[in-house]
């Protein structure tokens, strides 16, 4: 028999048990997103954090009193007095601020506005892009005649998104949730229902019958892939709902549905691939949240990664969740999703899906004997 | 009649344990055919082999030309099997449950699938619940399905593993009456295994008697209960306060043992039955005795099992679980 209607008549009876427990499956769709990001995205402080800058003071006279208070009027910038130059600049390549404002010794006499050179780093684009313009901004409004320089240093900084003034708390979580969500979705939907089909007998059943093997690893993981990024979309709608923006325009919802069937891809071959050894759902559910749950958590959901100690930020490194997760924010925050880190985001998640997509066929061919 | 199953030598081993030890049986075309055995004596093993689900350790098995080994494709599509655990699924209507299966027997023609669907139904009494859900069906409703779905494909050999366990008196005999039709009115082979004598006897044309793993008799239920003696039982049930009068009439016309057990007169007769049959009840008659029954009967199938496997069924069953579950506990 052929492969391709053999998965589609067994994904199709996927399809209308899902449909049979509609009611459960939505709820539990909307829930646990629900939960977190109504929760988390509104009782905290909507501001969490601040662009940090800092300034060196090579001329102090009223044009940089008026520069400096109109900075600091604007709410969105924690200003850090450096003395000179160099050490500014090597606290921008080490990440401790995210711009640093160098105002020129003034050449025209004390009393004259004075040149100033906005430093940022390139490899932290989206804290820095906000940075700079306002920056700009303010130090063009207190003289036509300042000349303002805008510099970018390559650094070492790593990158990740940071969120800000203009950037709400509520729109960094989505992004984190909306990965989670299709990850669990994947991970206790595509497993869960081998290892009851396995209870039932179903599996033997379909193993008898003419029905090419594979079909069932397939339909299972389709249907893993088809729920979870279901589920991801409507933890999306949730955030959106509670105002959270998608910077890059509602074209890049693609986008993100593309990334969440990615990840979702990958989580549900995972997903079967433990459920292939696994007898019981309940030693399941320990194995799935042993893995899920740290890379969750690393996967920066909740805060920046750049706030991890050094080895947390390595298995950081190697958790495709945080991949998700970046592209997700860089649609929905910056609205900017530089060429570079769009073909580090698909590759890593391309090669994670596939990865244990391989794994898992193979795997399962000792389950169908 | 031609050979449809061949089963040559047949090893299966399971690690240390031996599951069947050089079983050697042929089935014939058109047979209802009974594998009767305890608990772990091997039936589902014999059939998961035949059936292409387990690999043989050692041996040959042909069904219907193809070696299940070399051609298991081949040999999926000429049979069927229903299994001992009722595989339906629950959160299906009858209808999905059939369809589903349908196109796993690569029914793609969509007319044909909604025609077999509906034979399906019709053959499992359940066209009223067709878009009821299979988990609120009762179980004798569920194995029925499961029947159903078997049949999807329309094989030419259909094995029933323990069709019959848990079903309720009623249901039993509706199967029973299902299995009858399935062999003589739509010409399919038939496999069977069960635990229970009486089905056996009451179904099969022919039947094999396994335990350990080791083919211990075949042949038809006369054949088997001939094995074991070849005297007739007698049993009378007189009225009560006739009870010693009988026997020892028996005893002095006769000269048979007899044993009293309940009110019921038992006695071995070796020879032709109709000729016993009319001495006694003309004795009977001529002494004026009431009688609330008379019988003559060949030995049941239960004194077959103990002749052969030295055992009675319940016996050997307890003996094989616990075996099986030292084997569990080892691995």
């Amino acid at each position: 028999m052929s492969i391709v209607s053999d998965t589609i008549a067994l994904y199709r009876r996927e399809l209308l048990i899902f449909k049979k427990n509609l009611i459960t499956n939505t709820a539990r769709a909307i829930i646990f997103p629900a939960v977190l990001i109504l929760i988390f995205g509104n009782l905290g402080n909507n501001y969490l954090s601040h662009t940090k800058i800092a300034v060196v003071e090579y001329t102090y006279n009223q044009y940089v009193t008026q520069l400096l208070s109109s900075i600091e009027s604007t709410g969105q910038f924690d200003v850090v007095a450096v003395t000179d130059q160099r050490s500014a600049l090597s606290m921008l390549s080490n990440g401790t601020v995210d711009a640093v404002l160098v105002i020129e010794p003034s050449s025209n006499g004390i009393s004259s506005p004075p040149s100033v050179i906005i430093y940022y780093s390139d490899t932290n684009f989206e804290v820095s892009g906000v940075a700079v313009s306002a920056l700009e901004s303010a130090a063009e409004s207190i003289s036509k005649s300042a000349q303002v320089a805008i510099k970018s240093i390559n650094s070492n900084v790593q990158s990740s998104l940071v969120f800000s003034k203009q950037i709400s708390y509520s729109s960094y979580l989505t992004g984190g949730i909306v990965v989670m969500v299709a990850v669990f979705g994947s991970v206790f939907g595509a497993g869960v229902t081998l290892i009851t089909d396995k209870q039932i007998g179903f599996i033997k059943r379909v193993s008898m019958s003419p029905a090419n093997k594979n079909a069932i690893l397939l339909s299972k993981i389709l249907y893993g892939l088809t729920v979870s990024t279901l589920y991801g979309i409507i933890a999306l709608a949730i955030g959106i709902l509670n105002g959270a923006q998608i910077a890059a325009g509602p074209i890049a919802i693609t986008y993100i549905v593309v990334i969440l069937a990615l990840i979702s891809l990958g989580f549900s071959s995972l997903s079967t691939l433990i459920a292939v050894r696994i007898n019981r759902v309940d030693a399941f559910t320990i194995f799935a949240n042993v893995i899920t749950l740290p890379l969750w958590l690393l996967s920066g959901a909740f805060f920046p990664t750049t706030a991890f100690p050094k080895p947390l930020q390595f298995i950081s490194n190697i958790d495709p969740m945080t991949y998700a997760s970046q592209g997700i924010r860089y649609l929905m925050i910056s609205g900017y999703y530089p060429a570079n880190y769009q073909i580090l985001d698909l590759s890593i998640l391309i090669g994670f899906s596939l990865v244990l997509f391989i794994i898992a066929s193979y795997m399962f061919k000792s389950v169908v004997k | 009649m031609k050979d449809i199953i061949k089963i040559e030598s047949l090893v299966k081993r399971f690690g240390d344990f031996v599951a069947l030890n050089n079983i050697n049986l042929t089935i014939k075309e058109g047979e209802l055919f009974g594998i009767l055995g305890p608990n772990g004596a091997g039936k589902t093993t014999t059939i998961n082999i035949i059936a292409t689900l387990t690999k043989p350790t050692e041996g040959r098995v042909i069904v219907n030309g193809y070696d299940v080994v070399k051609n298991p494709e081949g040999v999926k599509k000429t049979i069927n099997v229903m299994t001992q655990e009722t595989i339906v699924e629950p959160d299906l209507t009858a209808r999905q449950n059939l369809d589903l299966f349908a196109r796993l027997y690569g029914i793609t023609d969509k007319a044909e699938r909604e025609r077999k669907v509906m034979e399906g139904l019709e053959r499992a009494d359940l066209v009223r619940f067709a878009d009821r859900y299979a988990g609120s069906f009762s179980g004798g409703m569920q194995r029925r399905l499961a029947l159903s779905m078997s049949l999807i494909n329309d094989p030419k050999i259909i094995i029933l593993d323990e069709p019959t366990v848990g079903l309720d008196v009623q249901n039993r005999v509706r199967l029973w009456e299902e299995i009858k039709k399935l062999n003589k009115e739509e010409n399919r082979t038939v496999i069977l295994t069960t635990q229970y004598l009486e089905e056996a006897d009451a179904l099969c044309d022919r039947i094999a008697i396994i335990d350990h793993g080791q083919i211990k008799a075949i042949g038809t239920a006369t054949e088997l209960k001939k094995l074991v003696s070849k005297s007739l039982i007698i049993e009378i049930i007189p009225q009560k306060d006739y009870i010693e009068k009988v026997s020892s009439l028996l005893k002095e016309e006769f000269e048979i043992e007899i044993n009293i057990e309940n009110e019921r007169i038992t006695a071995l007769y070796e020879g032709d039955p109709l000729e016993i049959a009319g001495k006694i009840t003309d004795l009977l008659r001529r002494k004026k005795i009431p009688v609330n029954s008379f019988s003559i009967r060949l030995p049941t199938m239960d004194d077959v099992f103990i002749k052969l496997t030295g055992a009675s069924l319940r016996d050997s069953a307890s003996e094989s679980n616990n075996l099986r579950a030292n084997i569990m506990a080892r691995r």
